[in-house]
């Protein structure tokens, strides 16, 4: 896999498929959590880095234990390769666990938030309490749910079927998620300097708060449909 | 110490008890989920060569690096009387998968698009059949099952413009152009999706075969 | 019997999950492009909310408080992936066009939200009716928007054209549509409000 389509992945993840605008996801703490700048700092750094750490995780998860493969754990310790030489569909018919995945998944991401938060604690209070009121909130948070869904998908049209092997989509699924989070946080900072401003407008009364955020959200929404065809 | 384990104790059992009964209704639905993307897939098959006997595959052909997949169509007398590509790209917002017929001069006997998710009302028009009734018609007609059997007949346009075409009329324009595919108004990105899942598969199909 | 009744009609139009609490807004602006996914979804979280809401409730003195919230992950996670495969099985058209976005409901707030604020602390009768009434108000919130923007957008309502000849305004089954939709309804509601 060459540098210039990783850089496509990211930069299209980044502002072409922009999480918040393009695809709706993460709606609610995005809504929620720009009312002003540094708290949207705080939950930016905190999605992109959850959100690179479930990417790469799920993989892990949906390779090793879920998809039927040869790779696949539970083939390899309780499968027998000759039933898998003798019947081509043996491996897809006794191991397939795909239907686990958004179980799996949603697991993965709670105890990956609850890890990273008791890690932050410790290793250094300081981010902690930055950080700390943000974290629990991810678990909620589709966007991180979703990469790791999108990933699959993904993988099966930009990693392995473009030849690039398992090595390929965990690097597009971590790219993937990079820039989702990255994509997240710039859709978040855009909108907390907008609504920061906003305070000091004088903005009608029913459209105070939620309703001008919304309407403020689709013309940035619109701005970002000019980024549209830059990535094929 | 206890209390941990009593924690684990409860998500295990309740985790178990949530897999066990997925399983069950995994086993229940999985027969009728590839039921239905079989009948999508035989569909789509029957519709490009409707004069075909039977289909031979899904056979593998070299694809960029890695393999795409392809049918045999089969005449009457077991004769070899066209192919049938399965290609799939990422479109605006979703997979486009697409069902090429192929004669075996490399002429295109029609496509079928197999799965889109694309937005309704623009990308989505790449399956949109023509269709003169309004709301206010469909209200006061609800029941006329033969104008209902008429729109089902009628085929996609969008899709139809491949039919006849080879390889060198796989190119997207947004004006009318008979030799070329006419793009669909505000959803170019979609129009070039399903272009490039016939044209990709078709161009390495060609020279792989031609060999 | 008439708090029995409240408990099902707060949450319709008082309390409704999208236009006051503002919860669960993912799916209102992703699958609302067209009132037939607007209905998948909407139906698809009824039935994940009630059924979550009485197993939650019903469970709700067993599970620890410490680690309740993954419990209820737990009971949600499975609903939800039933629900994905038998549409799969049986509207494989409507599974095919929103899709993700049934599996996204895992962690709709909406539910969790449901689960935490009521289920936690009431039987599984009044869960069941809250369950409903909210399930019901998200739906009517759903149908409200996408009425909206498949009207404007594609000029077409459940696929029939509306006013024949009209070319739509392309730009509300998009994105921006979504957003702006949603904002001006929530103002008009707030309007309406502010009058009395």
């Amino acid at each position: 896999m060459t540098i210039t389509t990783l850089l496509l992945v990211l930069l299209s993840a980044v502002f072409v498929n922009n999480f918040v605008f393009a695809k709706f996801l993460g709606t609610c703490p995005y809504l929620g959590c720009s009312k002003d700048t540094s708290s949207a700092t705080g939950m930016g750094l905190a999605v992109i880095f959850v959100m690179t750490m479930t990417s790469a995780v799920c993989w892990a998860v949906y390779h090793f234990f879920l998809y039927p493969s040869t790779a696949n754990v539970l083939y390899l310790v309780f499968g027998s390769a000759q039933a898998a030489a003798a019947d081509s569909a043996y491996i897809k018919t006794h191991f397939d666990l795909t239907f686990l995945s958004t179980l799996s998944f949603i697991l993965v991401i709670a105890a990956l938030v609850q890890f990273v938060e008791m890690v932050i604690q410790k290793v250094s209070p300081a981010l902690y309490s930055a950080l700390g009121i943000y974290l629990p909130l991810i678990t909620t948070n589709c966007a991180v749910l979703a990469v790791a869904i999108l990933n699959i998908d993904g993988m099966m049209l930009h990693g392995t079927q473009l030849g690039y092997g398992h090595s390929g989509s965990l690097l597009f699924a971590l790219m993937n998620g990079f820039g989702g989070g990255v994509g997240f946080t710039v859709a978040l900072l855009l909108m907390s300097g907008i609504r920061e401003r906003l305070d000091l407008g004088d903005v009608p009364r029913p459209l105070r708060g939620m309703p001008i955020a919304f309407i403020t959200a689709g013309l940035l929404a619109i701005s970002f449909m000019g980024f549209l065809g830059l990535v094929k | 110490m206890k209390q941990m384990v009593h924690y684990a104790l409860v998500l295990l059992i309740l985790g178990g008890t949530a897999g066990v009964g997925l399983y069950g209704v995994n086993n229940l639905t999985s027969e009728r989920i590839a039921e239905a993307m079989k009948r999508n897939l035989t569909e789509g098959q029957k519709q490009l060569f409707p004069a075909a006997a039977s289909f031979d595959g899904p056979l593998s052909f070299p694809l960029s690096s890695d393999s795409g997949t392809y049918y045999k169509v089969l005449g009457a007398d077991n004769t070899v009387i066209g192919y049938e590509l399965d290609g799939a790209v990422q479109g605006y917002q979703s997979k486009v998968r697409v069902l090429t017929g192929v004669t075996t001069n490399g002429v295109i006997t029609g496509i079928k698009v197999l799965e889109q998710a694309e937005t309704p009302g623009l990308g989505a028009e790449v399956q949109a059949v023509p269709s003169t009734r309004t709301l206010w018609s469909a209200l006061a007609g609800l029941f006329s099952e033969a104008e209902k059997e008429s729109a089902a007949a009628l085929l996609p346009p969008f899709q139809t413009q491949f039919a006849g075409k080879d390889l060198g009329g796989l190119a997207v324009v947004k004006q009318k152009d008979p030799a070329k595919i006419e793009a669909i108004s505000g959803a170019t990105i979609t129009s070039e999706a399903v272009t490039r899942a016939v044209r990709e598969p078709l161009e390495a199909f060609l020279a792989w075969n031609g060999k | 019997m008439t708090t029995q009744l409240k408990e099902l009609t707060k949450g319709l139009w008082e309390q409704n999950p999208i236009f006051v609490i503002a919860l669960g807004l993912c799916p209102t602006l992703a699958v609302t492009t067209s009132v037939r996914n607007a209905i998948g979804m909407g139906v698809s979280t009824i039935f994940v909310l009630v059924l979550s809401n009485v197993l939650i409730s019903a469970v709700r003195t067993i599970v620890p408080d410490k680690i309740r919230i993954p419990c209820y992950i737990v009971i949600i996670a499975f609903l939800v992936t039933v629900v994905d495969l038998v549409l799969a099985a049986y509207f494989p058209d409507i599974s095919k066009a929103i899709g993700l976005f049934i599996k996204l409901i895992v962690v709709n707030c909406i539910i969790l939200g449901r689960a935490e604020a009521f289920a936690a602390k009431n039987n599984p009768w009044r869960s069941m009716l809250d369950g409903i009434g909210m399930g019901i108000g998200f739906l009517i919130a759903l149908l409200m928007v996408s009425g909206i923007r498949e009207v404007l957008g594609a000029n077409k309502l459940f696929g029939y054209v509306v006013f024949p000849g009209w070319r739509p305004i392309g730009v509300m089954v998009l994105a921006p549509g979504a957003f702006l939709t949603l904002g001006l309804l929530l103002g008009w509601k707030r309007l309406s409000e502010l009058k009395h």
